[in-house]
């Protein structure tokens, strides 16, 4: 199956700056894909090449198994709301809507109905140079799904908003996932793409780093966490089955390994258990881990 | 392409800019066509209502030219402003679609500038007219010419300007740049003596134009189709960019992009741009061959109009003809309460002798006169049977000037209305003492064209006038001069010519009481020919362009 995107050995160089450095990673439809990388990774700049708005140097940027430019209906297949998406302040946000539709020829009665899935029908008639940054994401987003587009490219829709507006993008971004929509979103910030992202793709400096589901990299069920009122017989059952024990505060333990394994010398060891949950690594544990020097993983 | 287009011009409406560009044309041209209201009819400016008047007029809705330069500059700009270029190429990835599209608006606003402005001009002057009560003529002359110019060069300036725009993406600068060009650079550039190169520059033409009026007939008569065209453009005073002109300063805007340059920006392909502006500059080429204008004929139109304003003379047409075959024409002034055009007609007065006198040498090629022959062989009955054909034709006869007798001039003064019959003019001078004996002197005589006339009548058995049109003005082909009938200062369509009783050089307002012929610098001027020779004349003509016709009556 064609990946609904897909970068090939893409290097992009602006002069002496290597901002992305063959870096190769595919998005496959139906999911939500997070893009991250602290500032100046380069995610921005793959997203554009993605979008033909930036060349890249070397490699190849594909959308649907072609390039951007080449699409018969680019706005009809792929939205995107970028961060440095901008707006003549003059303009009035419906127009700015309607010009859009008109260019891609987009019947106009979709203008109202993209305002009204990001909530700015009553904003509609006003000029967008008094527009909140809030507001300025979601009349983003409502450019990118004129088209009523299969993929969503989102570049930082979070950045700079109140919790509110966090909030909002999040669950905009799921529900459009739940649709069936495949949604590329960016975000320097990690642990807010671990509640909404099914796979991650980290880059640092230009370069991949990971990529792959969110369970895979924070690796589900490896550890557990356990309180017990026998917490030093506990820790000698595990470790003779070798499974290796951090022994916490009085009563908690944390056990290395798998829960069904734990469970298991629970069990035979008698013991009474007041409670027990596997512990995930956090998105930010995984991160930075993987790219901690000499870790193994 | 279309609904790119409806969105380029859904974009511009959708903020200040048209807005801005209509106040600011419709205020620039009301307020120029004020001016030109005002000083219509004064010194070195036509008046209200003649041809040249009304392509001065269309020629103020050239400057609207800057104003839709920046227009075509904010169609690209303003989308790297305000960052909306990436949606623009979002929507059209193909980033020479989007400049193309950009392209085509700024020619369509240009047109549409052109367009209305001209019904502006229009609907002003014509009001303005009718109420001063004033008749217009708007159609005669070159105004197609200045109206073309005008569609032209509007919309190729607002082209331009996107050219300009995508080269130069800074707002600032790319608005700057050119007005900086047009308004101070182009205007310095003769204090360094570098006025030459002046024409090759976008908006050169109509500044180098009169500095190079001081050899404006060589300058034109190189070219003489080209600079017939441009010499009627130039009263239009459109001028369009010059073709080197626009790779200059696309050259200039490719350096300071260079400067300015940023890859990171969605970049519209300069290469594009270029081709842009290359088209245009080619089409500006194209229409700069037709409407460059040129200063002689404005300087020559404005001696003309100076100088008419100056005397009682209600009319004058002037045809330039110069060696290389360029033939120019301009007329100045107003005749039956209408502005004359290069057709009217006007009476040719005394040089109509010379056409009586290709008669007479053509009667003597034929043997049917003889040069040297005495009046008498001819019309016996003349009271100047002795002098000859020769000396008749050169004034050396001695015969007295009726115009000069006593009574004539009073007479002319009492009763303007009246027809002199040959026998009558005659009868003014036959019992008068000749001026010298004949052969012995030389006195310019009107009666001398009289007597010749009896000669081609009687040797011919037609009338004079019946000679002259057959055998000159039908062998040449004359289309649009004519021997007029009895009535001939009465016909229609002929700028009426007065007579100088008084003998002061200026006319006085009574009617030209004789037959002469009538004719229009149309054929000078339309004819791809030199002009007919005539057949040299002994008579010195010097006086005899304010005098009066051939004195042939009947």
């Amino acid at each position: 199956m064609t990946p609904a995107l897909a970068v090939h050995h893409v290097t992009k160089r602006f002069g002496d700056v290597v901002a992305v450095d063959d870096l190769s990673f595919e998005v496959t439809g139906g999911t939500v894909t997070g893009f991250l990388g602290p500032n100046g990774a380069g995610k921005s700049t793959t997203l554009r090449m993605l979008l033909g708005l930036v060349r890249p140097t070397t490699g190849r940027v594909l959308v649907t198994g072609v390039a951007y430019r080449d699409l018969s209906q680019p706005v009809r297949t792929v939205g995107a709301a970028l961060e440095a998406t901008g707006f003549h302040p003059r303009r009035r946000a419906v127009d700015h809507l309607r010009i859009a539709a008109r260019a891609a020829g987009i019947t106009p009665d979709r203008v109202g109905q993209v305002l009204d899935d990001v909530d700015l029908t009553a904003a509609a008639g006003r000029r967008v140079g008094g527009f909140s940054l809030g507001m300025r994401q979601r009349l983003a987003l409502a450019t990118a799904l004129l088209g009523d587009p299969q993929i969503l490219i989102a570049d930082e829709p979070t950045n700079g908003l109140d919790p509110q507006g966090v909030h909002w993008v999040r669950g905009f971004l799921r529900q459009l996932a739940a649709q069936g929509r495949t949604v590329l979103v960016s975000s320097h910030h990690i642990a807010e793409l671990a509640l909404t992202a099914d796979d991650v793709v980290i880059i640092r400096c230009g370069r991949l780093v990971a990529a792959g589901p969110v369970d895979d990299l924070t690796g589900r069920g490896q550890r557990v966490w356990l309180r017990t009122p026998d917490a030093e017989r506990l820790a000698a059952a595990l470790t003779a089955e070798g499974i290796a024990v951090t022994r916490r505060d009085g009563d908690e333990l944390v056990a290395d390994g798998p829960t069904e394994d734990v469970g298991r010398v629970v069990a035979r060891a008698g013991i009474a258990i007041y409670e027990m949950h596997a512990e995930r690594l956090s998105l930010e544990d995984a991160f930075l881990s993987m790219t901690a020097p000499g870790d193994p993983s | 392409m279309t609904r790119l287009v409806a969105a380029e011009l859904a974009k511009l409406r959708s903020t200040r800019v048209l807005t801005v560009l209509t106040i600011l044309v419709v205020a620039m041209l009301l307020a120029l066509i004020g001016m030109q209201v005002t000083n219509a009819g004064k010194v070195g400016a036509s008046s209200l209502g003649t041809a040249d008047s009304f392509r001065a007029l269309l020629g103020v809705v050239g400057v609207t030219t800057p104003i839709v330069l920046v227009v075509g500059v904010l169609l690209v700009t303003a989308e790297f402003r305000h960052a909306t270029i990436a949606t623009s190429l979002l929507v059209v990835p193909q980033r020479s679609r989007l400049l193309v599209a950009k392209a085509v608006t700024a020619a369509l606003l240009g047109g549409a500038v052109a367009v209305g402005g001209m019904v502006l001009v229009l609907a002003v002057v014509v009001s303005y007219l009718a109420a001063a009560g004033v008749p217009v003529d708007l159609v005669s002359g070159d105004v197609a010419l200045a109206v073309g110019g005008v569609l032209a060069a509007i919309p190729l300036y607002a082209v331009a300007g996107v050219g300009i725009g995508a080269l130069i993406r800074h707002q600032t600068v790319a608005v700057v740049v050119p007005l900086v060009w047009l308004g101070v650079v182009e205007q310095l550039l003769p204090s360094y003596g570098l006025a030459g190169i002046l024409r090759w520059l976008p908006g050169g033409d109509e500044r180098a134009g009169p500095r190079r009026g001081g050899r404006p007939v060589a300058d034109v008569g190189r070219r003489p189709a080209a600079g017939r065209l441009r010499d009627r453009a130039r009263r239009g005073r459109c001028a369009p960019p010059g073709p080197g002109g626009l790779v200059m300063t696309s050259s200039i805007t490719t350096v300071v992009r260079r400067w300015s340059g940023d890859g990171r920006r969605a970049a519209v392909s300069p290469l594009v741009a270029l081709v842009v502006l290359g088209v245009a500059a080619a089409v500006a080429a194209l229409a700069g061959a037709t409407a460059r204008p040129a200063a002689a004929a404005t300087s020559i139109q404005g001696i003309v109009d100076r100088w008419r304003a100056r005397t009682p003379v209600h009319a004058v047409t002037v045809v330039l003809s110069d060696p290389g075959g360029d033939v120019r024409s301009m007329v100045s002034g107003r005749a039956a309460g209408r502005p004359v055009g290069v057709d009217a007609r006007f009476r040719v007065g005394s040089v109509t002798k010379a056409f009586v006198a290709a008669v007479v040498l053509q009667l003597i090629d034929e043997h049917r006169l003889e040069l040297d022959a005495p009046l008498g062989r001819y019309v016996p009955a003349s009271p100047f049977g002795d002098v000859t054909i020769r000396q008749l034709l050169s004034h050396t006869g001695g015969v007295p000037d009726f115009e000069q007798a006593a009574g004539y001039a009073t007479d002319l003064l009492a009763r303007p209305s009246r027809r002199w019959t040959t026998a009558q003019v005659l009868g003014l001078v036959a019992d008068r003492d000749r001026d010298f004996p004949p052969g012995s002197a030389y006195a310019y005589s009107n009666t001398d064209a009289v007597l010749l006339g009896q000669v081609v009548e009687a040797v011919t058995g037609r009338s004079w006038a019946h000679a002259v049109q057959r055998r000159v003005i039908d062998r040449l082909d004359l289309r649009d001069t004519t021997v007029p009938g009895r009535d001939a200062a009465a016909a229609p369509g002929v700028v009426a010519s007065w007579f100088d009783t008084s003998g002061d050089g200026f006319d006085d307002r009574v009617p030209d009481p004789w037959p002469a012929l009538e004719t229009s610098q149309g054929p000078l001027a339309r004819s791809s020919r030199p002009p007919p020779t005539w057949p040299s004349s002994p008579v010195p003509c010097s006086r005899a362009t304010w005098s009066r016709g051939p004195r042939v009556g009947r």
